[in-house]
């Protein structure tokens, strides 16, 4: 009876240990897949990206300047550490991470750098701050958020600076069919952004409007991995009442999304360009998944007009739309997607503008000594013809997660409930009676101590059934391998020496071996 | 430029912890003689013990027609046309001149073609071929010395303080000798401490010192150099 009573209050107590060390010594687990051991995510969205390809600037990138706006990035790893990132205009990670560098190197103060690039906000997370906003000016807000659990950047504003109901021109068709006729007079209009609008607006965009006006546009950058199992990132990028060109292309709306999705052993990629109404030199196109439908009728070619495609490629501009990528190998997914990509190549309209006949190579030449260097900069500003490429929707989305190794074909002890059957730690020794485990221990039910070992020191509880004593494997191994290693090495010097002999070389790239003198002075 | 015959690049060598070579660059041009002088100790004939394999250096490479020799062994040297005529002869003194040169015969030259050699180069070991070596005169030991080594056919030629002991004129006569080897082709690689009788026949010469090529040129170039590095200006 007395013995009855012990083994009932030993398994009482090793019961309320077990509820209060189980979270602590625990791996987390779920219901359903195999827990991780370890993950990293990675998403960044941006609505509007605008990048120049200009050599004659003096910036050690490519593209020389980048502007990707209302962007957003996230990224997580084991610990689990986050850190989210929202900027209204990032100029790209080589001047936004090293402006202090970029300030200091051309001679400007320091002070113009500050404490970094201004215009972002961040969260991280384990640490400070893990949440913040910032109105970077009216109407154009970040958010940043970084947890345990997940981490989100949200950034987005409006920019068109029009009033509601004025967007309805055709300004676009107009210039393209004076283009067209050969009229190239509007394109300084086209160029200083005087094509874009009535006078009405202010357009935060300022100069870039001439290229581009966006009615509005947000980012979205989210990484989650509070489950155990699976890990997932995404990213959203919005666009809306699109004006390419002063008018010469508009667009409704351009949504692009990509999730990332992985758990150990599989992983998934979900991404979607989904594009809203579209008009091309007036022509109203809808673009679905079937393809683009046009006055009712679907065409699966988005063949635009001959002449605007003309007019289009004298003007060195072309449009494309990519399609996703994405790559999967196993738990390492992830993919991008983009929007339509707008490039213009300056150099047809450089050569239509016929700059060469003025005389500003001489002008600048004519500058004083004292000003080389402005000259020389002058010089090659007058050679540069850039590139600009414009992405209407960018995002990024990347997952990875690890399985747990396994040594002696065993897991660690897990939490209650998750059990299977013939898993199991000693639970006497274990201190945590009645806390079955989701591995598989060879062999089957594992022994049952007694309540008389319910008192064995917790740090035993980490080590795994089958491993051998520490300090014995390591040792073996290390002074094991230094030993194959010798032997290797020994054999190989044998089998070298005798294979090659006289055809290996000296440290001056000679052979050795014994040459015959006599020969040699013949 | 054709491959040397000889060339030693950072060469070190030591006896025990004592470090006698401290990084020797050396060329012999193919049918050269070359005229290695030094003072006593500058490491000489060290360095002629590392090139004829008798000691292993602790660094450095030693090629040989292009070919890296560094770990070959002394016999294996000699079988391939490398031959030294160490310091003190080393004839066997209880022999006669033609038991000595006799003995040459286990390179497999037959024993007519080694006395037709020996007594072409030396006409003077004829007339005491049947004289026992230890009873010589140093000159004519250095010329039975320098016979036996004509006989194994050498390419390169290691001559080591030919003049040790000797009357300059006898001196005189060994290097005609030594000239009249090197314009059959041998090359020659000969240590003195006399530098001035080294240089009457030699194409090149180095000034060792402190276990290094202190200097190295044509004849005319080396010789004030050689009396100035060289103790008591014994040239």
């Amino acid at each position: 009876m007395n013995r009855r009573r012990r083994t009932l209050a030993a398994v009482g107590g090793l019961a309320v240990l077990g509820v209060s060390l189980g979270p602590a010594l625990a791996v987390p687990a779920t219901a359903a897949g195999t827990d991780y051991a370890g993950f990293t995510t990675d998403a960044n969205s941006t609505p509007l990206r605008i990048a120049l390809y200009e050599k004659a600037i003096p910036v050690p990138a490519s593209p020389q300047i980048e502007a990707n706006f209302s962007y957003t990035r996230v990224s997580a790893e084991s610990g689990p550490t986050a850190k989210a990132r929202a900027s209204a205009l990032w100029p790209g990670d080589t001047v936004g991470e090293g402006l202090k560098t970029i300030v200091s190197q051309v001679g400007l103060p320091a002070a113009l750098a500050g404490d970094g690039y201004p215009v972002q906000v961040n969260a991280q997370s384990p640490g400070s701050p893990s949440s913040g906003s910032q109105e970077f000016f009216p109407g154009m807000v970040g958010r940043v958020q970084a947890s345990d659990t997940g981490a989100t950047a949200r950034s987005g504003y409006s920019s068109s600076g029009r009033v509601g109901g004025d967007a309805d021109d055709d300004s676009g068709a107009t210039v393209l069919g004076q283009l067209a006729d050969g009229d190239f007079g509007s394109l300084g209009g086209l160029l200083t952004g005087g094509a874009t609008g009535d006078g009405t607006g202010s357009n935060p965009l300022g100069m870039l409007s001439a290229l581009i006006s966006v009615g509005g546009m947000s980012g979205s950058s989210t990484t989650d991995y509070s489950q155990h199992d699976a890990v997932t990132s995404s990213a959203t990028s919005q666009l809306g009442g699109i004006e390419l060109l002063g008018g010469l292309v508009t667009m409704s709306g351009v949504t692009v999304t990509s999730t990332s999705t992985a758990s150990v052993g599989t992983g998934d990629v979900v991404q979607k360009v989904a594009y809203g109404g579209m008009t091309i030199a007036g022509t109203p196109f809808e673009l679905t998944s079937d393809g683009i439908e046009s006055d009712g009728s679907t065409t699966a070619i988005p063949d635009l007009p001959d002449d605007p495609a003309k007019a289009l490629k004298s003007l060195g501009i072309s449009i494309a739309m990519p399609k996703p990528a994405q790559h999967k190998k196993g738990d390492q997914v992830g993919g991008t997607a983009r929007g339509p990509v707008i490039t213009i190549d300056t150099q047809p309209v450089i050569k239509m503008l016929n700059l060469g006949q003025l005389p500003l190579t001489d002008l600048v030449n004519q500058m004083p000594e004292s000003a080389k260097q402005v000259q020389g900069l002058l010089l090659a500003a007058l050679q540069a013809h850039p590139k600009i490429v414009i992405t209407l929707g960018q995002v990024q989305t990347d997952a990875q997660t690890v399985a747990a190794s396994t040594i002696g074909g065993v897991n660690p002890p897990a939490t209650s409930g998750t059990g299977t059957p013939g898993g199991g730690v000693p639970v006497g020794s274990t201190g945590v009676g009645g806390v079955p485990t989701t591995g598989d221990v060879p062999g089957g039910t594992a022994p049952t101590g007694g309540a008389g070992t319910s008192d064995a020191p917790i740090a035993e509880t980490s080590a795994a059934d089958g491993l051998p004593p520490l300090g014995s494997v390591p040792g073996m191994l290390v002074y094991g391998g230094i030993a194959i290693a010798a032997l290797a090495g020994w054999a190989l010097k044998r089998v070298a020496a005798s294979v090659l002999g006289a055809g290996a070389t000296c440290a001056h790239g000679l052979q050795t071996g014994l040459p015959d003198l006599r020969e040699a002075v013949r | 430029m054709s491959v040397p015959i000889l060339e030693a690049i950072d060469v070190h060598a030591a006896y025990g912890r004592i470090e006698v070579l401290r990084g020797v660059d050396l060329r012999v041009p193919r049918g050269a003689v070359v005229a290695l002088l030094g003072p006593n100790g500058a490491g000489k004939s060290t360095f002629l013990k590392v090139v004829s394999g008798q000691m292993q250096p602790t660094s450095g490479d030693i090629h040989m027609a292009g070919v890296g020799v560094r770990n070959a062994k002394p016999e294996e040297l000699a079988r391939v046309g490398l031959c030294t005529i160490p310091e003190g002869r080393g004839v066997f003194p209880n022999l006669t001149v033609e038991e000595n040169l006799r003995l040459m015969s286990y390179t497999g030259v037959p024993v007519g073609s080694i006395l037709d050699t020996a007594y072409t180069y030396f006409p003077r070991l004829h007339e005491r071929r049947n004289q026992l070596a230890g009873t010589m005169s140093g000159g004519e030991q250095q010329m039975l010395a320098m016979a036996r080594a004509l006989t194994s056919d050498p390419a390169l030629l290691l001559l080591d303080e030919l003049s040790m002991g000797l009357a300059p004129l006898i001196v005189d006569d060994l290097y005609q000798s030594v000239a009249r080897i090197a314009a059959s082709g041998v090359s020659i690689l000969v240590v003195e401490q006399f530098a001035r009788t080294a240089l009457k026949v030699a194409d090149y010469g180095a000034v060792m010192a402190g276990g290094r090529i202190v200097a190295s040129g044509e004849p005319d170039e080396i010789r004030n150099i050689a009396n100035d590095i060289i103790l008591g200006g014994a040239a």
